[in-house]
């Protein structure tokens, strides 16, 4: 059994993975445990700076220090951690983290700051096809971050204010930037906060149901990213996903969040194992 | 005559409100009467008109459903660089090697260039980079309107930004070849001019015929 490490970095933030496995490569998953998980928001801060200060809290959180780690692995934007040793595709590593999390997943639908991509799989972790936003940030984190601060509310409070919606205002794409006048003016007409978040999770839910349609997503799919974690645009999402008449049924994990960093770990594991192997 | 963006809200019989698209063209002729392309590239929206030798509108291409190549693309960049809007023309000019912004979308042009500026390019490279990104889009808006023709009328808001200027002049000669380029100092009236040219219209044709 070995430790290693999986760094996921994206534009808003630094996921960092622990784990303890015997380096088995899916469909033999062997035994794998999740040491420890950290999340480090990058704002307006040094990335580098987020990168060691999330690293060493999820090192600290498992017990371990650094020259126990005998692989890190990164995925997303790697090159920014110039310790690591190897990366692996946000596709692959998002696929194992999910399978990790979820193994009857047969799909995860990645959720970021920027983008959002829908990822088919199949019973051996293996990834067959994958659909991803581009072009345009509308119905991105960053997108919902921006709605937020137009309507004064924090990020965390959006899920619940989106359930207490009565009555959701009709909401078509809109651009991530000019929906500050678009949400200006629903609060002029009077329009509550909970009805405009719901419309504006509808809207976002219509892009997304799309996505995983369009990579032909059926079964178990596993929600990942950072946009995981909202409850109002799961409740969403699983309308949508009815609505639109797509066989998927949505399921979530509390380290949802750290899918692709969990994959890249156990991936960097394999890899490690078979060096090894190699080498003897 | 009422217009703009806001002129459902006045208080106006309905003959008494005007496009804005129509006023930008009669506002810009009164301005500059040889104008036949106009672009207007306000905070919310970019318009590319073309008007005939009264100002007419015969044709037009406009973008208000994405943040990209209007004026609140600047001010979003100023945001995320910490900088004021007015300050970015001048930055911009001080270029020697403006680089190429790969992104369209307002949102992802931040995150790329939060990782120019990790990577050490300068702001005043990444500042021109955004200006002639601003004004390609509004190039490919004009070319579907029916292009640039002279002579060519430049209003609103970043009308007032010497980079941005610049980069259109550029990119004019470039696509169109030689063009007279008119820019007002009362630009941003252009639209009001345009409805109150209307008003006058309406007064003096008789009641109940077209405008």
């Amino acid at each position: 059994m070995i430790v290693t490490t999986g760094i996921d970095v994206g534009s808003s933030a630094i996921k960092v993975a622990v784990c303890r496995s015997d380096g088995a490569r899916p469909p033999d998953d062997g035994p794998a445990a999740l040491l420890a998980t950290a999340e480090g928001r990058i704002r307006r801060r040094d990335p580098r700076a987020v990168l060691a200060d999330t690293y060493a809290r999820a090192l600290e959180g498992a017990g371990v220090v650094a020259s126990d780690v005998a692989y890190v692995a990164t995925t997303g934007e790697g090159e920014l951690v110039g310790f690591r040793r190897g990366h692996f595709y946000g596709m692959t590593a998002h696929a194992r983290g999910a399978r990790f999390l979820c193994p009857e997943a047969r799909a995860v639908l990645d959720v970021g700051a920027l983008h959002g991509r829908a990822i088919r799989m199949d019973e051996r972790g293996r990834v067959l096809d994958y659909r991803m936003t581009s072009q345009c940030a509308s119905g991105s984190g960053q997108f919902l971050e921006n709605i937020a601060r137009y309507l004064g509310v924090t990020i965390e409070e959006v899920g619940e204010l989106s359930r207490g919606s009565t009555s959701p205002e009709k909401v078509s794409g809109i651009c991530a930037v000019l929906a500050e006048t678009d949400v200006i003016n629903m609060v002029s007409r009077g329009i509550a906060v909970p009805d405009i978040l719901r419309g504006i999770h509808a809207s976002m839910a219509n892009r997304y149901a799309r996505l995983l349609a369009s990579a032909r997503a059926t079964g178990p799919v596993l929600v990942t990213g950072g946009l995981a974690a909202d409850t109002g645009l799961r409740a969403a999402l699983a309308e949508e996903v009815e609505r639109q008449r797509v066989s998927a049924t949505l399921r979530h994990d509390p380290q949802s969040l750290h899918a692709g960093a969990i994959g890249a770990a156990l991936w960097g594991a394999y890899r490690h194992a078979r060096l090894n192997r190699r080498s003897a | 005559m009422g217009t703009g963006y806001g002129r459902s809200t006045l208080p106006f019989p309905r003959e008494q409100i005007r496009s804005e698209i129509l006023c930008h063209g009669l506002g810009a002729h009164a301005l500059f009467p040889a104008t036949r392309t106009v672009l207007d590239i306000g905070g919310q929206d970019t318009k590319a008109i073309q008007v005939d030798g009264e100002g007419i509108v015969t044709s037009f291409q406009m973008n208000d459903r994405c943040a990209a190549g209007c004026g609140r693309y600047l001010g979003y960049i100023a945001d995320e660089m910490n900088l004021g809007l007015h300050e970015l023309g001048p930055l911009a000019q001080q270029s020697q090697l403006p680089v190429k912004i790969s992104s369209t979308c307002t949102v992802f042009a931040g995150a790329e260039i939060r990782d120019r500026l990790t990577l050490g390019q300068s702001r005043e490279d990444i500042l021109a980079g955004l200006h002639r990104a601003i004004m390609l889009r509004a190039m490919s808006l004009l070319a579907r309107s029916g292009g640039v023709s002279d002579e060519f009328t430049f209003t609103g808001g970043v009308a007032k930004n010497p980079a941005a200027v610049a980069a259109l002049r550029e990119l004019v000669a470039e696509n169109h070849g030689e063009r007279t380029i008119n820019i007002s100092p009362d630009s941003i009236y252009t639209g009001a001019i345009g409805a109150a040219l209307f008003a006058v219209r309406a007064v003096r044709a008789p009641a109940g015929s077209a405008a």
